[in-house]
């Protein structure tokens, strides 16, 4: 067991005037995405999707786990075990040496991802020599040949270049060669495509998962792009209002889904669309209801959905719903 | 492309134009005055050979458009008049009293930017917490405070009370002969001449007037810091380097980093408003500077120094205004030279 979430709960201030309020932290996104008891596991060389609407809490579960949630969220409970250590009761410091070191984290890049004041190869050298101490002209070394195994043309030409000089498809390639220089054991990536073109997004996935495949490492892939989860990912955890309402082996979850939403999530997809007729979403976010927090969307609701659902599930796959639908597994 | 040459030309430009238009007030102020002009550039009871002199000097009975090229010609030339209070020229008075006004300046801008953007820094990383709520708690009193207040405040408790400081009385001990000019720092010039009695006397005269202008500036400049690096703070790619696992010296430097332009505009501020400060603390501590002999000429209407004073607060703050500009350039060709 690589990294074993459990539980995980988040709470988070609702915005209004406070003292920061002059400050630049904006307005704080989607009240209501605390998290309510997220968990899951990741096992060592397997790659795990995390899916879900805008807001159902995956990037605040990958902030929660490497103690990154801004000031105005807290984790109130639960676990996050990587390799057997608690990261939520980690001091800074310990935390400061897991994060970019055993846990790599590939962001959403663009032109605001890399530090706009430092050269490329220079963040490159940077992000080692911050975890260990490494003669200069090594750390160099191993920034070109990464940055040419993350498909970089002309390395040592691009370790000289200013972020705002590079392309949002080789800041991405940049932004994985920062996450897997110090060789992780985990491999985070939050929206690793969002806002590429098409064809850019295939050649950033290929890479990750080939890279993934070949360091035999875990992976988290948090994605609102269920073609992604089918093509890379092995296991899935499907996140709504901050909870994991069914999670499984992707080719199980994926030809039996067993809660509602899954199922709605699924007819998305266009060619099962012409499937299933009409959607079954509809309605805005639900104001958090007691019981299940799907139901006021579910269009399998009865009453007994007014209590809260347990986990339901034999061996791998699972769900969260009084009327799961599992497969003969 | 932005090319160099035409920055400077154009930052020439607005400089002179600028001096233009404060020639114009300076001169304006004779003009309008409440007596005539020869009484107000040569004290209420000139000789007559004086009042002569004055009116062909200042061309007073030629056309006001004349009286105003004069000025201006006069000016550029370094010719500012003569004071009546002192009898001497303004321009004399303003040279031996610039250095006792550097000297301030120059340690309370030093001193108030060791204290205000290390306060700014930490201020802005403890964002939320009790440590963050103090300093800016204490830069915003700092910033209302009148600037003759925080001294006399500190006057009354370090003089009065505790007896730590001496009298506000000048630059130095009134038993002492000041060391020969080298620098025109009186503390460095004992140094330099190893008169520890006067060097130890000139520090001890320094640190109030120091100390009160070095407060005003730091509880500003923390204010302006915490609000840049606060942006910084909230930036994508600070995210992303606390994800790398960067540590603690790492973020900050990273975070000075893109605050520089910011943190620079801050100092450059306070250097460009520190006459004004500066002139009050001269007078309360009687100082004998050039703020003090501005605010003087003031009271008593000596108006050929007042006009002198008032184009050199200009210059100054033009002078900061360049000095930004330029910075800035460099800074910039430095990043697209890549």
């Amino acid at each position: 067991m690589l990294l074993d979430v459990q539980d995980l709960r988040v709470a988070r201030r609702a915005p209004g005037p406070d003292a920061n309020s002059d400050t630049a932290s904006g307005p704080a996104r989607g009240i209501g995405t605390a998290l309510a008891g997220v968990s899951f596991r990741v096992v060592k060389g397997r790659i795990l999707a995390l899916v879900g609407e805008h807001g159902a809490g995956k990037s605040l579960t990958a902030s929660a786990v490497l103690g990154l949630l801004q000031p105005s969220a807290r984790v109130t409970g639960g676990r996050a075990l990587f390799e057997g250590q608690d990261l939520l009761r980690m001091s800074d410091a310990d935390l400061t040496r897991v994060r970019g070191a055993r846990i790599g984290f590939v962001v959403q890049a663009g032109h605001t991802t890399l530090d706009p004041s430092a050269r490329v190869g220079a963040q490159l050298m940077r992000a080692q020599s911050v975890h260990r101490a490494i003669v200069k002209a090594e750390a160099a070394w191993r920034a070109e040949t990464l940055m040419s195994s993350m498909g970089i043309a002309e390395p040592r030409l691009r370790a000289d270049a200013w972020p705002h000089e590079l392309t949002p498809a080789t800041v991405q390639r940049v932004v994985l060669a920062l996450a897997l220089i110090n060789e992780p054991q985990l491999l985070i990536a939050d929206e690793p495509t969002a806002g590429l073109d098409i064809t850019t997004q295939v050649q950033i996935l290929d890479l990750l998962y080939l890279e993934l495949r070949r360091r035999r490492i875990g992976g988290i892939i948090i994605t609102r792009d269920l073609g992604v989860v089918a093509q890379y990912c092995d296991d899935v955890a499907v996140m709504f209002a901050g909870q994991v309402v069914e999670q499984g082996p992707v080719s199980q979850v994926f030809a039996r889904p067993a809660h509602p939403f899954t199922r709605a999530l699924l007819a998305t997809v266009p060619e099962r669309l012409a499937i299933a007729g009409n959607l079954a979403f509809g309605g805005a976010l639900p104001p958090a209801p007691d019981g299940c927090p799907y139901r006021p969307r579910c269009p399998e609701a009865t009453e007994r959905c007014t209590t809260a659902p347990p986990l339901v599930g034999a061996g791998v796959h699972a769900a969260r719903c009084h009327f799961a639908r599992l497969g003969a597994a | 492309m932005e090319r160099p040459g035409r920055t400077i030309l154009r930052l020439l430009g607005i400089a002179a134009f600028v001096f233009l238009v404060i020639a114009f007030i300076c001169f304006m102020l004779i003009k309008l005055g409440a007596a005539p002009p020869v009484v107000l550039l040569g004290g209420p009871n000139p000789m007559p050979e004086e009042r002569a002199q004055l009116i062909a000097e200042y061309g007073l009975n030629q056309p006001a458009v004349v009286q105003f090229i004069r000025y201006v010609v006069r000016t550029l030339a370094g010719e500012f008049g003569r004071s009546w209070q002192t009898g001497a020229t303004v321009a004399d008075d303003l040279l031996a009293r610039l250095p006792a006004t550097l000297e301030l300046m120059v340690y309370a801008l030093l001193l108030g930017a060791l204290i205000g953007i290390p306060a700014g820094v930490a201020a802005a990383f403890s964002r939320g917490r009790a440590e963050e709520r103090t300093a800016r708690g204490a830069g915003l009193v700092g910033a209302a405070m009148p600037s003759f207040l925080l001294a006399l405040l500190l006057l009354l408790v370090f003089f009065r009370w505790l007896d730590l400081s001496p009298a506000p009385s000048g630059r130095l001990s009134v038993v002492l002969t000041p060391p020969p000019t080298i620098t025109g720092s009186y503390f460095i010039d004992a140094i330099l001449m190893q008169d520890a009695a006067a060097a130890r006397s000139a520090l001890g005269q320094l640190i109030l007037p120091v100390l009160t202008l070095a407060l005003l500036i730091a509880a500003q400049l923390t204010l302006q810091v915490r609000t840049a690096i606060l942006m910084q703070l909230d930036t994508a790619h600070f995210a992303y380097a606390r994800a790398q696992g960067m540590s603690r010296d790492m973020l900050t430097g990273i975070a000075m980093r893109g605050a520089a332009p910011s943190i620079w505009a801050a100092f450059c501020g306070q250097c460009a408003a520190l006459l004004g400060t500066t002139a009050v603390i001269e007078y309360v501590f009687a100082w004998g500077g050039v703020g003090q002999y501005g605010l003087e000429a003031m009271s008593r209407g000596d108006f050929a120094v007042m006009q002198a004073f008032i184009l050199l607060s200009a210059a100054l703050s033009l002078l900061v205004h360049l000095m930004h500009a330029g910075v800035r350039r460099v800074a910039r060709l430095r990043i697209r030279r890549a």
